[in-house]
Parts: C-alpha cells; structure tokens; sequence
C-alpha cells in the first residue's frame, strides 16, 4: 500500500513543525486576533461560493444525454453477500436508455459472494486468482475488459437510483474534455444519529460544494462509489487507478485535472450507499480517506501553484490544504484551553472552593457585546444558508431530530474530524503502514 | 474560472469583517464611555476628598462623615465598574482600554488610601480585601473563580471592599507601590488585616478572618 518517499515525509515533518509553532504562537495573541483571522479564512470560503451560485457558474444539475452511449458498469467484489444482492437489484432497476454491460470483478470472496454471481447470467463475471487488498485492480481489470466508451465503477454497497445514468450521461454529451461526473452520494439507511450525521456530511460535502469545486476545475477528491468516467480518457492519463493508493478515486481526479480533464458533479443523480454503523468504524475510514489525501496532495505537489490550472493551483490545493492544517492547530487551541481551563478549575473546585461558589466564574465570562459572538453569527448565518442551499439541491425536508443532529455536525463534528486529519497526518509522516480497510456491513 | 472571483471574494470578506467590527466598536464604545464618565466622577470625588483633608482637622467630625459617606458611596461604583473591565480584557477594539483601567487602578489606589486614613482617623470599621493577580492566561481559573468569591464575600460580609490591582504588569508599574506596602512580590496573592494568602482560599477561612460569621453552606 501507499508510502510516502522520504522527501514527502520530510515536507510533512516541516509542516509538522510550522504547525506546533503557531499554535505555540497562538497563546501569544489575543484569541480575538485568532477569531477574525479564522472566521475572515471561512468567510471567505464562503464568499467564492456564494459568488460562484450567483453567477450560475455551479452545475450540478440532471443533463439528459441525446446520444445514450453504451456504458459498462464494473463492480469490484470482495465478500459482499451483505449487500451484493441489493446492489444488483438497483443495477437491474436502472432505466437507462443506452446499452448497459455489467462486469463485477470478484476478488477471490470466501462468503460465497463468487458462487452466488456466477448464477447470474446478465452479468460478465470476472475472477482474480489472488486478493489484491485494494480496489484499484480488480476495477484496472474491469476497465480492460470493458468494451464501451464509458464505464461506471460502482461500489458493491452502493445502490444508484434508477434514473442515475439518464442523469448524468449528458455532462459528456457537448465537451470531449469532461473526464469524469460525480454522482451525489448519500447513506443507504438515515435512521441513527451516526447515520444521519454522515448524512448531512455528505449532502453538504458532495453536493453544492462539491459542483462548486467543480465549476472552477479544483475537485481535490470524488468518491469512487458510484462515477461515470470517459474509457479513453485513462488511456491517455496513463492508465486506470493507482494499487497502491488508499483513496485511488482521489488520485485518478488530480490526475485528470492534471491533464486537464473536467471533473463534473450532478448532484441530482443520487447513489445510496452503505455507511459505517459505528464510531469507530467511522474513524477507520475516515481515517483512509485523509491519509489518502495527505498522500495524494503530496503526490501531485506539482499542482500547487500551477498556473497551468489556476483555480486548483492557487485555490482548491493551497488554500483549502492550509484551512485544514488552520482548523486543526486552532482547534487544538481550543482544546488545550478547555483541557487546562477544566483541569485547574477540578483542581480549585475540589481542593478550595464549593461548586456553588465557582459556578459563578463562567457567568462571569459572558462577554459583554463580544465580537466573538458577532463573528460567529455572521459566520453561522452564512453556513445556515449553506445547509438551506444544499439541502434544497437533493429535496431533502429537514424532520425533528435533525436539528440535533446539525448542530452536532457543526458543534462536535469538526473535532471528531480534525483529530483524525491530525492522525491521519501524522501516521503518514512517520510512516505507519496502511491497508484498504472495509468497514461497511 | 478567472481571478476576478476570488478578488471580490477578498475585498466582500474584508468589507464584511470591517463592518461586523464597526458594528462592534460602535456599541462597545456607547457602552464604554458609561465607565469613563463614572470613572471622571470617582475621580471628582477624589480630588474633592483631598480638599477636605487639607483644609480640616485630620479627625474632625466634618471630615469624618464627608470621608464615611464619600467611601461608601464610591466603594459600590468601583465593584461593578472593575467588572465592566473584566469584560473588556481582551477587547481590542477599545482603544483606550489600557488608559481607562489605569484612571480606575489610580481610583482605586486612593480609596484605599482614604480607607486606611478613615480607619485610622474616624474609626471607620471597613475590611478592604487587597486582591493581586496577573493579568494574562497564567491564572484564568484560578482568578475568575478568587475574583466570583470576593464579590460573594463582599456581598455576605459587610464592610469588606476588594481592591483588585494587576501585578507585573508593564502598562500598571504604578500598582507595585501598593504590592511592596503589603510586602507581595508575586502575583496571585490576597491581604486581609495584613495577612498573605497566596492561593485561592476557601470561602469560610476568609470569612472567618474578615470576622465575618455567616454560613455558607
């Protein structure tokens, strides 16, 4: 699997180092300074994206195709029987008006996922001698086996609507450049507070934000679940995805762009796909996801700063890299304070004074007009007309529990998140081994 | 996509952040200068002790009861204008922050110098609590929970006053000169009748030094 080369490491060593310095300087300045300055980073997110929506500039839309090309859908396998069954319920289900080929690509299953496709007679199935532990050759194989123009790589746990393909296939119909279209992908059940948090994480991360990325060519990620790819187009990038790669559908989108392909997002085109049931299993693959990007953004450092592809090189690379490495220096920040701040007060709760007398110390912390405060609704209004937006593009009506469950995703959530970018980051700097994990049912 | 998006985006961010601070300073100020006047006032006052005690009998009934009722009347004031402060700490936006706290810590200085001369001359029975923290990140706990007990102890006890000076600080030098009459070096340390605490202590011991019996629990 995936390891960074020692230059790479040494790069993260010194942003390692520049990290735990500023947040050593952050105790230097007054924390007010530290809000403007991150609440202005935010805003100005924000900002481009607003603009970007009132421009007409985001896509994302359904764009029917007039010429309906044939497709092949390739499924990689790998002891699916949980899910396998209802994934190729949803595939019989679609209504594409073009041809549709399906290839599922087993990698040696021992549940007996392999005996149970090979009954199906409307499928090519396709058996690997021995498990690759990634994803990126049985779907390498796939694609050589493929005999259309476009290929669907579609995850065994993932089960597209059936007018996906009808949705989507008209991103290619007009321009030879699009190399790509990202599907909306959502969580197959919406019933827990676990689920229901990936849910709003994923509307919000891969819906109108992600055409936004789109729009100005700077998708740094595209989740591999459920995407319609141009076939010629890996050919002339240099081939299909990457083996040793933990998020191989990562590392074929900057190479597109690379080679200035379009990445396209159409979030009308809706894919439900299993998600982790559990904490932990949510760090585990979260996990995957931000050492795949760490490795991936220091793969493709050459971006950074290209003029060749000014929107990704100076926008989508750098800026939203440093926002990442920010939040997770500032929210270091605030833990320590909290950690230090509840750690004295035990110390002087229990060895001094009672509880009644010290409670009178946190209200005595309410500010006055704090421009704390200010910022923060400033800053909230806008990521509440954010979540309006994104909600609106995939028609979700938002029921009861879901405004506990947004303010958990925009209270805690960040925490939870950037302590695992701070771990991802940290296990690729030292070089801790990786493997592709599975963590759905 | 061109540059230009991300220029307005810069320049709406910019025009944004400048009003929310607009905004800010606009309210914060209206609510500012309610302490600079109150401020202007103690110091009227002040002045106006002084004048009394140069022009009467260090312990003549005039002076005695203009000084009792001149304290009492300050005393109050000063509580609540240091919390207003409080609230200020970190306020950049207040520009004059550090000169309003310097008139409040002089304002403060010479209370307790009235108070002191009021006890001695007019055998006036206050307790003033001298209370010396350090005015950074070192002691947030550990002061905000002394800084909630002294205003529950002034409240419970009568005639007890706290006089809160910043120590260490360089922009309040001036406040070593109570520091070194209490014979404290280092912040955080309280004085009551004399007498160095140099951690939070609990509320009964200091009620119990001020003399002050009242039951906590």
């Amino acid at each position: 699997m995936q390891c960074l080369s020692l230059n790479d490491r040494l790069i993260l060593l010194g942003l390692f180092v520049f990290m735990i310095l500023f947040l050593g300087f952050t105790f230097f300045i007054p924390i007010f300074v530290l809000v403007i300055f991150s609440a202005g980073l935010w805003l100005f997110v924000m900002l481009v994206y607003v603009l970007l929506l009132a421009d007409g500039k985001i896509e994302g839309h359904a764009r029917y195709s007039k010429k309906n090309p044939a497709v092949t859908i390739i499924v990689p396998v790998y002891n699916s029987m949980n899910t396998i069954k209802k994934c190729i319920d949803s595939i019989s289900k679609l209504n594409y008006k073009g041809k549709i080929e399906c290839i599922f690509v087993d990698d040696c299953s021992t549940d007996g996922t392999r005996e149970y496709l090979s009954k199906i007679k409307w499928i090519k199935l396709c058996k690997l001698n021995k498990n690759s532990g990634c994803k990126a050759i049985p779907l390498n194989k796939g694609i050589k086996l493929a005999k259309t123009d476009f290929i669907v790589c579609l995850d065994s746990d993932t089960y597209p609507e059936p007018e996906i393909l009808n949705k989507m296939m008209g991103y290619f119909d007009d321009d030879i450049k699009v190399g790509a279209v990202g599907s909306m992908i959502l969580p197959d059940k919406n019933k827990t507070i676990i689920q229901k948090i990936q849910f709003f994480e994923y509307v919000m991360g891969l819906g109108l934000w992600a055409s936004a990325l789109s729009a100005i060519h700077s998708r740094t990620s595209m989740p591999g679940a459920m995407v319609v790819m141009r076939k010629e187009v890996i050919d002339k990038i240099g081939g299909g995805f990457d083996p040793g790669n933990l998020t191989e559908d990562m590392e074929i989108v900057m190479r597109l762009q690379r080679y200035g392909y379009k990445i396209k997002t159409c979030f009308e085109a809706v894919a439900y796909t299993d998600v982790p049931d559990t904490v932990k299993k949510m760090f585990i693959q979260r996990e995957r996801w931000y050492r795949g990007r760490i490795y991936n953004l220091l793969k493709f450092k050459d971006l950074f700063f290209s003029s060749k592809n000014f929107d990704l090189g100076f926008f989508g690379l750098p800026f939203l890299f440093f926002l990442e490495l920010l939040s997770v220096v500032l929210i270091a920040r605030i833990v320590i304070l909290l950690i230090t701040d509840a750690a004295k007060f035990f110390v002087v709760e229990t060895t001094v004074v009672s509880v009644s007398n010290s409670f009178g110390y946190f209200s005595m912390q309410l500010p006055v007009v704090s421009p704390f405060i200010v910022l923060a609704i400033v800053s909230y209004l806008f990521m509440a007309v954010y979540y309006f937006l994104a909600l609106r593009a995939v028609k979700y009506r938002l029921k009861g529990l879901d405004f506990l469950v947004i303010l958990i995703n925009i209270l805690l959530y960040p925490y939870f998140i950037t302590f695992v970018y701070a771990e991802s980051f940290v296990k690729e700097m030292i070089g801790v081994r990786s493997k592709w994990v599975r963590v759905s049912t | 996509m061109g540059k230009s998006i991300y220029i307005v985006g810069v320049i709406a961010t910019i025009a944004i952040i400048l009003l929310v601070l607009f905004t800010i300073k606009s309210m914060e100020d209206s609510r500012y200068s309610q302490i600079n006047s109150e401020l202007n006032q103690l110091y009227f006052q002040s002045q106006l002790d002084s004048v009394y005690s140069e022009f009467s009998d260090s312990n003549s009934q005039l002076y005695c009861s203009f000084l009792l009722e001149n304290i009492d009347n300050t005393s109050s004031r000063v509580e609540s204008i240091w919390q207003s402060l409080n609230s200020y700490k970190e306020r950049l936006l207040i520009s004059d922050y550090v000169s309003t706290k310097r008139n409040f810590l002089v304002t403060n200085i010479l209370l307790l110098k009235r108070i002191e001369d009021a006890k001695k001359d007019c055998n006036y029975a206050v307790k003033p609590i001298v209370y010396f923290y350090p005015e950074d990140f070192t002691c947030s706990v550990e002061c905000g929970v002394t800084e909630n007990l002294l205003f529950q102890i002034a409240k419970d006890c009568n005639k007890t006053m706290i006089f809160p000076f910043p120590l260490g600080i360089n922009d309040y030098r001036f406040t070593d000169i109570v520091a070194t009459k209490y014979g404290v070096r280092e912040p955080y340390a309280l004085v009551i009748n004399n007498k160095k605490f140099n951690y939070p202590q609990k509320k009964d011991d200091l009620l119990k030094e001020l003399g002050c019996f009242v039951s906590t629990s």
